[in-house]
């Protein structure tokens, strides 16, 4: 793995401080831990099917943090965050996430069936094991309303602006960048759950992204127009290309979630999302998540 | 010496003959939900046919304690009339309220033991909640009737009470429909059994437990 020293010492320093924030306060404790276990049936985001791989990840996610509550109606939450990906057969594209994140949320009111607006951010430093040109930092700004519409539907929607810089890959000769993972959109989301019994909950969100969008082929000669970087990509053949376009996606995630007990739950949880570039090329993907949560 | 005596042995006679300790009855309830299994956490009230005796002088303090992000107990009945403290057993803060009509309260955000204990003068059902932990969820049974229990986890519930004639109801918070729908009227003797078969709704409340992240792939 090639964690780059000072992008590790700022992710864990900006949790500490976010974790140390407001400290006179009376705060809790946020711990989250999640095990998961993945299929996704075209990890290259490939159009044409001789393009498309799929493959198992093993993911682990732990975010540590504080929630303050400054007052009734408005709370703060500060955490780290470090997670892991595993992946099976494409082990070059397991990597290592690590960075802070921080969330405000307002309820206009009081009760559950009071109407909440939050703001989040985070920020992760992310590095692959051997995939050089996929290491960089992510981030994340959010906006989202909603509201509990009654004991059992809660419903929201938002926008969210993502971003990810990366290195730069190797040049073709095109003269096009290589930095195909320089990655930046803007999405807007809806979201609803569903309580069929103090248990169990289904969640449903649909999310419709316009952004850069990157893809992967084994051929160099790319019939599409309105490409906009593109470079080798021997995470998944030496005679594989990753490249980047402008492109929106529409996908739609649905979750199965199961209480084991407070602090914990087990979900399945599955998505289908189609991209369509202005390329002209588009592609499916899909995935199915077994996961386990427990919240300290 | 023989005047005192005497005396007394009137007293203790009076007190004997006439005192509720003489007529004391009790009521064994035996409350159990449409599938036969126990129901803990019902209120079990009974009014005297004549009336509810009056309240005492001095309100009795109840309590209703936050420990571990939960009210406990969940279910608190008490005599209409008296006062109730929300201490906050936990390290956080905690905002308390209810918009039930009996008692429309809020308590603003706070730690320890708010100063001053609130008063429940009106019967009837109070839920309760918690602003920052919406799980949160607990009710306060305010009986008009000072004979009143709750039952244990073997669904039964014991009332002493002076014999006589009375209505006897039954509430929890699943009760599909109202107490009343429950009532019984019943002349108490020494030993009174009754029992009664309740229809509960599943209870659904916020979910505590977490679910997955689905913001983003993985």
């Amino acid at each position: 793995m090639n964690i780059t020293r000072e992008g590790a010492l700022a992710a864990v320093l900006g949790g500490a401080l976010l974790g140390s924030v407001v400290p006179v306060l009376a705060a809790e404790w946020h711990f989250v831990a999640e095990p998961a276990a993945i299929y996704d049936d075209n990890v290259t985001h490939g159009d044409d099917s001789s393009d498309i791989r799929d493959d198992e990840i093993a993911v682990a996610s732990v975010s540590s943090g504080r929630v303050f509550a400054i007052t009734g109606a408005d709370l703060i939450t500060a955490t780290a965050e470090l997670k892991s990906a595993q992946y099976l057969r494409f082990g070059r594209l397991g990597y290592f996430d690590l960075g802070p994140a921080v969330s405000y949320r307002h309820k206009f009111g009081l009760g559950v069936l009071a109407p909440w607006l939050a703001l989040s951010a985070s920020v992760q430093r992310r590095d692959f094991y051997r995939s050089r040109m996929r290491d960089g930092y992510a981030g994340m700004v959010q906006v989202a309303a909603g509201r509990r519409l009654s004991e059992r539907l809660d419903a929201g929607l938002g926008a969210a602006y993502d971003w990810r810089i990366s290195k730069s890959g190797t040049p073709l000769d095109e003269g096009l960048p290589s930095t195909v993972f320089n990655l930046k959109g803007l999405n807007l989301f809806a979201k609803a759950a569903y309580q069929l019994t103090d248990r169990v909950q289904i969640d449903a969100r649909l999310n419709v992204r316009r952004g850069d969008v990157e893809s992967g082929t084994r051929s160099e000669d790319l019939a599409y127009g309105g490409v906009r970087a593109i470079a080798p990509d021997p995470a998944f053949d030496d005679d594989f290309y990753a490249y980047r376009l402008l492109g929106t996606t529409v996908a739609t995630v649905a979750e199965l979630s199961w209480a084991a007990g407070d602090r914990s739950s087990f979900s399945l949880s599955g998505s289908r999302d189609r991209t369509f570039s202005s390329g002209g090329s588009s592609y499916d993907g899909g995935w199915l998540r077994v996961s386990y949560q427990y919240r300290y | 010496m023989n005047r005192h005596f005497f005396v007394t042995a009137c007293a203790v006679s009076f007190l004997i003959s006439n005192s509720a300790w003489a007529q004391s009855g009790l009521i064994i309830s035996h409350v159990i939900g449409d599938n036969g299994v126990p129901v803990a956490d019902a209120v079990v009230v009974a009014v005297p046919d004549g009336g509810p005796p009056p309240l005492p002088k001095s309100p009795r303090t109840e309590i209703m304690d936050q420990v571990d992000k939960e009210f406990v107990p969940k279910v608190e009945p008490i005599l209409v009339g008296s006062l109730v403290q929300f201490p906050n057993k936990d390290n956080v803060r905690h905002q308390v309220y209810s918009f039930s009509l009996p008692k429309t309260f809020e308590l603003p955000l706070y730690a320890g033991t708010p100063s001053a204990p609130m008063l429940f003068d009106k019967p009837g059902v109070v839920v309760l909640g918690c602003n920052i932990h919406d799980w949160m969820l607990g009710y306060i049974y305010v009986s008009e009737s000072p004979y009143f229990a709750k039952t244990d986890v073997g669904g039964v519930a014991e009332i002493h009470l002076p014999v006589g004639a009375y209505k006897v109801r039954v509430w929890h918070p699943q009760l599909q429909g109202t107490g009343e729908s429950t009532q019984q009227s019943v002349q108490v003797s020494t030993s009174t059994q009754l029992s009664w078969n309740l229809k509960l709704k599943r209870e659904i409340r916020v979910r505590r437990a977490p679910a997955a992240g689905n913001d983003s792939l993985y």
